[in-house]
Formats: structure tokens, sequence, C-alpha cells
């Protein structure tokens, strides 16, 4: 381990050294610009030696020189390569360099006109972010980029796979109308193929539980409007969830709310996002009873 | 002097440390303890998130605090002039525990919330607490300790059931010794007011020995017939 750091600061030092020692009037006329080729030659050696030994911030910060040397020699593909292994070595440290790094990568790959390289690298910024709770909002800013990106690029899977990350976590951030137009667009989307179309039901169901949580009477009319969009809905567990929970909800009936989820949850396990969600739901009907 | 003090601020990371680690560990039982009440049936319901939400809460502050400041530590043996590699290297560890321990935090707070939601998605209204206005979690806090005291009351009804029981079969017991006592008191005079009765009851042991010895004495001549049969 040791070792390896040693070699790997022997490298850097030695790159700094070919960069700024003046040579000859003949080494300047013939070898100029071989320095920076060996400099970063040295950073890039550098970066994966700190690798091997773990050091991370140090690798970085080799991988950023390098990649600013190949801007500077003109290399902008090899500039964006190497900021990205620089991410890929912040990553599991410092998430704001990070996510710089990827910026600088995406800035070049967008004036290239590569603009999958810079959806993807938008995905694994917004992927970063959604670990914590607090950078939901950047998150969901980053993978709107990133599908608009790809369809751009007419990569529609892709996209789509973006927006329904987009929904999930505009709907945690209690943004109810952003999610509830992502899921119908994907919806309609998937009916159109026969082989997505049976994800449609659950992109219906979180639209329905999206409704639920903003009014009832709009949650009724969507509920109908589904059904006649994708007749399979009407059989499925989730839209007779659905009904029995407008009913109850509609008579004020608290238990038979949680009667109704309970039985859904022992068939199959609602997870944290659904759990949130009709939470919600709960508590805004508890708190807000009927004066009638 | 950078020496030293360098080595002040790593006894003081390091000690930082272990106590996190400790308070991680005990922060980590009772996120999963609130969550096991839960299956207990109703007193184990209403009664565990009151204790484990104030005692996970003031966990959780303290662990953060905790976090900042070993977070500050480790910038300020950053800032101190690095005295070779394993220093380097040492500081490198210290971030990596750091890391480390965030991240455990981060789990186990989500994992609580979600059990914490689950609950009271999945139970019976009027006990959720509600993180809206202080006055409305007021209330409900009342509610639960209206509802722990109603607990309380019937604990006591139970309780003074089973000495009730207790006591009823003690008198029972009671009577039964006595009408034992009785009974025996009773033979006892029966025997003494009738000697007649024990004179035939003497006659009857005779007879019932007689005929035993007669038995005995018919029973031994046929074996012994038997036997002078058998070897002959």
């Amino acid at each position: 381990m040791g070792d390896n750091e040693q070699k790997a600061l022997q490298l850097m030092a030695e790159a700094e050294k070919k960069l700024t020692q003046q040579k000859g009037f003949l080494g300047s006329l013939f070898g100029g610009s071989n320095k920076v080729e060996d400099a970063i030659e040295c950073y890039q050696r550098a970066g994966n030696m700190f690798k091997m030994s773990k050091n991370w911030t140090k690798a970085g910060e080799c991988f950023c020189e390098a990649a600013t040397l190949h801007a500077r020699a003109g290399s902008r593909h090899d500039a964006g390569t190497c900021y990205v292994d620089a991410s890929n070595c912040y990553k599991k440290v410092d998430v704001e360099s990070a996510v710089n790094c990827l910026m600088k990568s995406i800035d070049i790959y967008t004036d290239m006109g590569r603009f999958t390289m810079a959806a993807k690298h938008h995905q694994s910024i917004a992927e970063m972010y959604e670990s914590d709770p607090n950078n939901l909002a950047k998150s969901i800013q980053h993978y709107e980029q990133a599908a608009d990106y790809f369809k751009g690029e007419e990569s529609v899977s892709s996209a789509n796979k973006c927006m329904l990350k987009v929904a999930q976590y505009a709907a945690q951030l209690e943004d109810y109308e952003k999610a509830i137009s992502i899921y119908e667009q994907v919806a309609a989307s998937s009916l159109e193929s026969s082989l997505l179309k049976y994800s449609a039901k659950e992109y219906f169901f979180r639209a329905a539980l999206c409704h639920l949580s903003v009014d009832l009477l709009n949650a009724q009319h969507a509920i109908e409007k589904y059904a006649q969009q994708y007749p399979a809905f009407q059989d499925s567990r989730e839209f007779k969830l659905i009904k029995v929970l407008c009913e109850n909800l509609e008579e004020q009936n608290i238990e038979g709310f949680t009667e109704a989820v309970k039985d859904y949850d022992s068939i199959s396990r609602l997870d944290q996002w659904y759990t949130t969600i009709l939470l919600r739901i709960k508590k805004a009907a508890d708190e807000d009873p009927d004066l009638r | 002097m950078g020496g030293s003090s360098y080595d002040v601020l790593r006894k003081q990371a390091r000690s930082l440390e272990n106590e996190i680690d400790l308070k991680l560990v005990a922060f980590s039982k009772i996120g999963a303890g609130s969550g096991g009440g839960g299956s207990g049936g109703l007193g184990g319901v209403d009664t565990s998130p009151l204790l484990g939400e104030h005692v996970f809460d003031s966990l959780s502050e303290e662990i953060e605090q905790m976090l900042e400041k070993l977070s500050s530590l480790n910038e300020s043996m950053s800032d101190l002039p690095a005295s070779g590699a394993a220093a380097m290297h040492t500081l490198q560890r210290h971030r990596e525990i750091l890391q480390g321990y965030r991240q455990e935090f981060n789990k186990i707070c989500a994992n609580h919330t979600m059990r914490i939601e689950r609950e009271e998605l999945l139970r019976g209204s009027g006990l959720a607490t509600s993180s809206g206005s202080p006055s409305i979690s007021g209330l409900n806090r009342r509610e639960m300790y209206l509802k722990e005291s109603g607990h309380l009351n019937s604990a006591s009804h139970l309780v003074n059931d089973q000495i009730n029981i207790a006591i009823e079969t003690r008198d029972h017991l009671h009577a039964q010794r006595q009408a034992f006592k009785r009974l025996q008191t009773r033979f006892n005079d029966i025997s003494n007011r009738f000697p007649l009765i024990s004179s035939l009851i003497q006659r009857i042991n005779i007879k019932k020995r007689r005929d035993s010895l007669i038995l005995g004495a018919v029973i031994g001549f046929c074996v012994i017939l038997l036997l002078l049969y058998a070897f002959n």
C-alpha cells in the first residue's frame, strides 16, 4: 500500500517537473508537444497507483489534472473520459467533487454532440444525489435533463425510466401534479407496445394514488378514465383497492380504509413509496373530518 | 509543536469514534426494537412508540452532533501541515470511518422512518403521531397518555380479580377441612357409644382369619400330593 503511494507521489512530482521545465531552443522547436503527453501519462499512472492503494481523493486529483491537460492538448474525448474516471474515484469519498467532474464531462460531450453519453452522466449524477433525502430536488433536475437528452436521441425506454424516477421523487416531495402527468404519459406510451402494456397497470395505480392525495373526486374521475384507456385495469386488484378506498374516504371510514390496505398488503407487500403515500392520504382524511 | 497538536487531535478523534460506535450500536437496537412491540398486542403497540420515539429522537440528535464534531476534527487535522505519507494515510482512514458511520446512521434513520410509517398505515386511526402542528401532536400524545392510564386501571382490576379468586379458594379449602374434621368426630362418637359393634367387628375378623388358614392348608395339601405324583 505505502509502496504504491510512494510511487504515485513520485510520478506526480515527475509530471509537474515535465510541465514546468524549460527546454532549450532545439528542444522547443522539435519536441514541444511531447511534454504534455508525458505529463498526462505520468498523471494517469499515478492515478491508477492511488486507486490500488485506495487513496480515492488523490486518485481523483490526478485524473482531474490529466483531464485538464487533455483539454489543453485538444483531445476532448480523452478529457471527458478522464473526468469520468475522476468522478468514479470521488464518488466514494466526496459526492460534490464527483458531480463537478461529471458536469465538466457533460459539457464536453454536449459540445461534441454526444447526447447519449451526456444523458448517461446526468443519470449517474441523479443516482448519486438520490441517496440523500435533502438532494431529491437536484436528483429530479438531473433525471429530467437525462430524459430530455434521451428523448432527443429517440431512446424512449431510457427516457421513460428516467421519467418514472422523476415522478416517484416528485410524489415524495408532494408535487403530485407533475407525478400524475408523468405517470399518465408513460402509461399511455406503454399501452402502445404489446410487451410493455402489462406495466401500465402499475403506472395507473400510482397515478390514482397521487390523485387521491390531491382530491377524492378527481381520483374517481381518473380511475374511470384509466379503465376506458386500459380495460384490463378494471379486473386488477389495484383497481378494486382504489374503488374501496374511494368509498371508504367518501364515508369518512378510516377503519375501513385501514382494513382495505391491510388486506391488499397481506397478499402483495407495499414498499416504502406506497406506504408513504397511503399514510399521507389516511392522515389527510383523519385530520379533515366531514362536519355534516 | 505541530506534531503534539496533531497527536492531541488524533486522540480526540479516536475517542470520539469509539463513542460514536457505541452510540450507533444502541441506536440500532432502539431503531429495531420499537418495531418489535408492534406485533406484541394492543398494549405493546400503544406503549412502545412513546418511549422508543423519545429515546430515538434524543439519541439521533446526540449522534448527529458527534458526527459534526468528528467532521470538524478531521478538517482540523487535514489543515495541519502533512508530515509524511503515514499521517496522510491515517487521515484517510479517519475520513473513511466518518463516512461509514454517517452512512450507517442514515440507514438506521431511514429504516426507523419506514417502520413507523408502516405501523401508522396498517393500524387503527386516532393514534397517529402527526408531524404537523404541535397542538395536534400534544393532543395525540394526551390521548395516548389517557389510553395508557386506562390500561393501568384495567391491569389493576385484573390483579384484584386474581386476588379475589385466591381468597375464595382459601375459604373453600377451609370449609373442606371443617367438613372432614366433623366427619372424623362423628365416627369417633359412634365407636364410643356402641361397644356391641366393636365386638361384632372383632368376631368378623376372627372368622375371616380362620377361613384364610383353612384355605391355605387345603392348598398346601394338594400341592404336596401333586409333587409326590410327579416324582414317582
